[in-house]
């Protein structure tokens, strides 16, 4: 069988969307909790962090540069600690799921199917998220294929028609109140939605061009800040100040689009976008977390722990987060050293241990 | 949830079936670890075994105090 290779527009518009799925939810909510004129600013942020995972990367595959960081970390710390991080790393992989699948049960029971249990609409997600899985990194990356033409036309057809109700006046003055909001809402975007691109790393073996993954995290670091910061100033723009109070305001936003009288609730199209994404996001997750489980535990394939793990993901989902609200507390208040503690640190220990290795082995 | 859980299992187990007859010993003992959560999972979750209690309490209790420093330095 051939190796499977992920070429460079696959791995840059799956990291994209990685983001962008839930982030495009999330993010303008958990900035305007600190600030709503100066919330563009805080999305712009987000080229912070990602320029962070580009070095790391850069770092990471000058070291392994054909390895995955669960590999990686076994590689560096030896079986039964490397083990140990890795587990570390994977419960967080495991936890970042429960709070994607979460996200997308809120959301699409919020939206579009408010009459259908929460739990059911999780369960029917991940039986699609277990079969793309299972058949392989080539149909997750399929996928990324199909669903970017898909999204790259409705996005930019919704966002020119909010613009016409667009209120300049609601983001002025610029930092009014300095920049300690700004960072504030910064915090989020920067330590918890750029860190996730890190999941880069279990994907270094299947590039085609691996040597060139850190440039390509900074390309797609590129069109989400650049994608991020559009989508946050129109909907400050176009909802205001009600931003701090909505869970969705970007879905508002999209709301208040009507041309003429014969064309209006367009929102529905955003949410057949944002549920594409967030699909993706939940197979690249799931399949770097069956990675992951396959290094630590040497099993035979990915697929052992494909549809049990699938299973794991959706009473995980349910049972960490019983609301809407526990989720966001947990991205907002605890999400970012989490991140940080797992996201960074590990593949920093990665690198740290295989440099101490080498220095020992050269003394000796 | 438990009966949804209980047929996702039973279909996994029947999808895996060929599979598991030769995999190793470490591999179905994970796998029957991850089904055996899941459902205790859905089990727990129909019961209300779980209500108030916080099962992400450890993390929060050793992130959310830097975080929140985080927050107040900036």
């Amino acid at each position: 069988m051939a190796k499977v290779q992920i070429s460079r527009v696959q791995l840059v518009f799956a990291l994209v969307w990685c983001v962008i799925g839930t982030g495009i939810v999330a993010i303008p909510t958990a900035i305007a909790q600190f600030t709503v004129r100066d919330a563009w600013i805080c999305a712009l942020l987000f080229s912070v962090g990602g320029t962070l995972v580009a070095l790391l990367t850069s770092l990471f595959t000058r070291y392994f540069p054909n390895r995955t960081l669960t590999n990686a970390l076994m590689d560096a710390w030896g079986p039964w600690l490397g083990r140990l991080i890795g587990i570390w790393f994977m419960a967080g992989l495991y936890i970042t799921n429960c709070t994607v699948v979460r996200e997308a049960e809120v959301f699409v029971g919020t939206t579009i199917l408010p009459k259908t249990p929460e739990v059911m609409i999780g369960a029917f997600a991940m039986v699609a998220v277990a079969y793309a899985v299972y058949m392989g990194v080539e149909v997750v990356m399929r996928d990324v294929e199909f669903i970017t033409p898909l999204v790259m036309l409705i996005a930019p057809i919704l966002f020119v028609l909010s613009m016409q109700h667009i209120d300049i006046h609601e983001m002025m003055p610029v930092l009014a109140d300095g920049w300690t909001p700004v960072l504030r809402g910064g915090v989020v975007s920067i330590l918890v939605y750029a860190l996730e691109m890190v999941i880069v790393l279990q994907f270094i073996p299947f590039l085609r061009r691996g040597k060139l993954a850190a440039k390509d995290v900074s390309i797609a670091t590129l069109i989400i800040t650049l994608v991020l910061t559009i989508v946050t100033a129109v909907t400050i723009g176009v909802v205001g100040p009600a931003t701090h109070y909505l869970s969705y305001p970007v879905l508002e936003a999209v709301r208040n689009v009507r041309v003429g009288r014969f064309l209006e609730r367009l929102d529905t199209l955003y949410v057949i976008a944002v549920i594409s994404t967030i699909f993706v996001k939940m197979t690249v997750s799931h399949y770097a977390w069956c990675t992951g489980m396959k290094d630590l535990f040497h099993l035979s394939s990915h697929r052992v722990t494909t549809l049990s793990g699938a299973l794991l993901v959706w009473g995980g989902a349910n049972v960490l987060f019983e609301n809407a609200n526990d989720v966001q507390q947990f991205i907002f208040y605890t999400g970012p050293t989490y991140a940080v503690c797992t996201l960074l640190l590990t593949p920093l220990l990665a690198v740290a241990g295989i440099v101490v290795k080498k220095a020992m082995a050269v003394k000796r | 949830m438990t009966w949804l859980a209980l047929l996702s299992s039973a279909s996994i187990i029947a999808i895996e079936w060929r599979s598991l007859r030769t995999a190793s010993r470490r591999e179905r003992t994970l796998y029957t670890l991850f089904v055996s959560a899941a459902l205790l999972m859905a089990v727990s979750f129909d019961t209300h075994l779980l209500t108030g209690v916080h099962v992400l309490a450890p993390v929060d209790a050793l992130f959310r105090p830097a975080t929140e420093w985080l927050y107040q330095v900036l």
